[in-house]
């Protein structure tokens, strides 16, 4: 594998593993919410 | 994201809201919707009629209420762009509620023409928040943006999920935090704004918050469900789950639920929130304790059980799923089950209960969860309570008693005639049931108090403001 291939998958998996930053409630056009569970479907039905 | 033709306001009560207005003709049996101006998908499609009877055509395939509807439909056209034809063969007057139901998301026919049984691919509704899916990181974070082309109906007031839907944000981000003590923190720090249903634990602490306020939105309350699975043994017994009915005390499990606050919980539950109009008491002692744990056992013996094991899905991500779960689970095996608990998250539960296999192929006899929203206070949209086979809710129960007064109770002449028929639906129920039932509580939710006009109901984001 080239170094550079070897940096591009690091750099894929550092963001995939990196903790989201939560938005912080100072922006008042942004409502954060912690919900009782994860968006499990997409499908209203 | 997704908006309805009709939709519920704060009381309950039906109002229009894609829809512009409705005629009724032919002795109740025909109805011609006309869709209001203005209205467009996510994609920039415009939103028509021919979208919208797709829709409701998915929505009847799996919905009860929608069922329901569909029983009486003879056909349903969009004879124009704006226009939706319904001819019933028998008057219904309940079609603007079925069509209010929230699952009745009107998205585009390419859509809401994938079949009722799989899940759409892509989430294109016409509400007022556009879906992310590029910020989307599953399970961390959901992104919806203001949908800046939407246009909230001019007429009506805003009330749950009814009036115009008036948007003071450009973002929302859900932040999913499965530890509590975490969301409790961020909350605290404000680095979340509002966090749907705290952990009931830890309400008195989180009342003690500086500018926090907490608070019951949503009055339908939530029902404890210990759910089986009736395709096999030993739950296809009806016998069999009556002894877990009988076992069950209300009291000791809500206490392990929401002990910290005993006044949001209540037992004696049935089928419907107790105090609610369609609630009753029929039959609820046997959701009293204590319980003689040794003649359960050999009720159950007698009833025919024979030892197998049983495969219970809890989830451990949600903190009252899993206090229900323990002391429920506690209980079965006090009764003599021979019980497999698989702990894990909710997104494998709502994964796993979907199997129609036998348990060694990766099928289920038990979930666990609660039960929110309208079917709590009323039988129409209850998914929990119907008994049509293949056609009822993960369980797949059979009960064609309560499928009967069911059917009767859409066409009772009035309030009484309904409370009648949801007291014998509850008899039935006692006799042959598709659930135990777990007592119920009212979900407390928590805000920031610059967060102003927080609707009433389930989590809104529209008409809310955030004022810092």
């Amino acid at each position: 594998m080239k170094r550079r291939n070897v940096l591009t998958s690091a750099a894929a998996i550092t963001a995939a593993l990196a903790t989201p930053r939560i938005a912080q409630a100072g922006d008042p056009r942004t409502v954060t919410f912690v919900p009782h569970a994860d968006l499990a479907s997409l499908d209203p039905v | 994201m997704f908006d309805t033709l009709y939709a519920y306001d704060a009381a309950f009560q039906v109002q229009p809201q894609m829809v512009d207005g409705h005629r009724i003709n032919d002795d109740g049996k025909a109805w011609e919707l006309t869709l209001r101006d203005g209205l467009s998908f996510h994609d920039g499609e415009k939103v028509l009629a021919r979208d919208c009877v797709a829709t409701i055509k998915r929505f009847a395939a799996r919905n009860p209420f929608g069922q329901a509807l569909m029983q009486r439909v003879a056909d349903i056209t969009a004879p124009s762009d704006t226009v939706i034809r319904i001819r019933l063969t028998r008057p219904f007057p309940l079609l603007p509620a079925a069509l209010a139901e929230v699952y009745c998301a009107i998205m585009p026919t390419r859509l809401a023409e994938t079949d009722p049984m799989k899940q759409i691919t892509e989430a294109i509704g016409s509400g007022p928040f556009r879906f992310e899916a590029n910020e989307r990181i599953p399970g961390s974070r959901v992104v919806f943006s203001r949908n800046r082309a939407y246009v909230p109906r001019q007429s009506g007031t805003p009330s749950f999920n009814a009036g115009p839907k008036i948007v003071n944000v450009d973002r929302v981000v859900w932040n999913f935090i499965p530890d509590p003590a975490t969301a409790s923190a961020a909350l605290q720090q404000a680095e979340v704004d509002w966090w749907e249903n705290p952990s009931l634990d830890l309400i008195p602490q989180i009342k003690t918050y500086k500018d926090v306020i907490v608070t019951v939105k949503d009055r339908t309350g939530e029902i404890g469900c210990l759910r089986f699975n009736q395709l096999f043994p030993p739950f296809d017994s009806a016998a069999i789950r009556r002894v877990v009915i009988a076992a069950m005390d209300q009291k000791e499990i809500m206490e392990a639920v929401a002990g910290a606050e005993p006044s949001l919980y209540k037992t004696d539950v049935g089928l419907f929130v107790p105090g609610t109009p369609m609630a009753s008491t029929a039959g609820v002692e046997i959701t009293r304790g204590p319980k003689d744990y040794a003649k359960l056992t050999q009720d159950l013996t007698a009833a025919g059980y024979d030892g197998r094991k049983i495969v219970v899905l809890a989830a451990t991500t949600i903190p009252a799923i899993w206090a229900e779960a323990q002391v429920a689970t506690d209980t079965l095996t006090k009764i003599g089950f021979n019980v497999d608990l698989q702990a894990m998250e909710w997104g494998s539960v709502v994964q796993r209960r979907a199997s129609r296999e036998p348990i060694e192929r990766g099928g289920w006899n038990i979930f666990y969860t609660w039960l929110g929203g309208f079917g709590n206070i009323s039988p129409a949209p209850s998914i929990s309570l119907r008994g049509n086979g293949t056609e009822a809710w993960f369980g797949w129960a059979r009960n064609a008693k309560i499928e009967a007064l069911y059917a009767a109770w859409f066409d009772a002449p009035d309030l009484s005639a309904q409370q009648l028929l949801c007291e014998e639906m509850q008899v039935a129920f006692w006799e042959n049931p598709t659930y135990a039932p777990l007592g119920m509580y009212d979900s407390p939710t928590a805000y920031h108090n610059y967060m102003h006009d927080v609707p009433d109901g389930w989590p809104q984001f529209y008409g809310l403001k955030k004022v810092i």
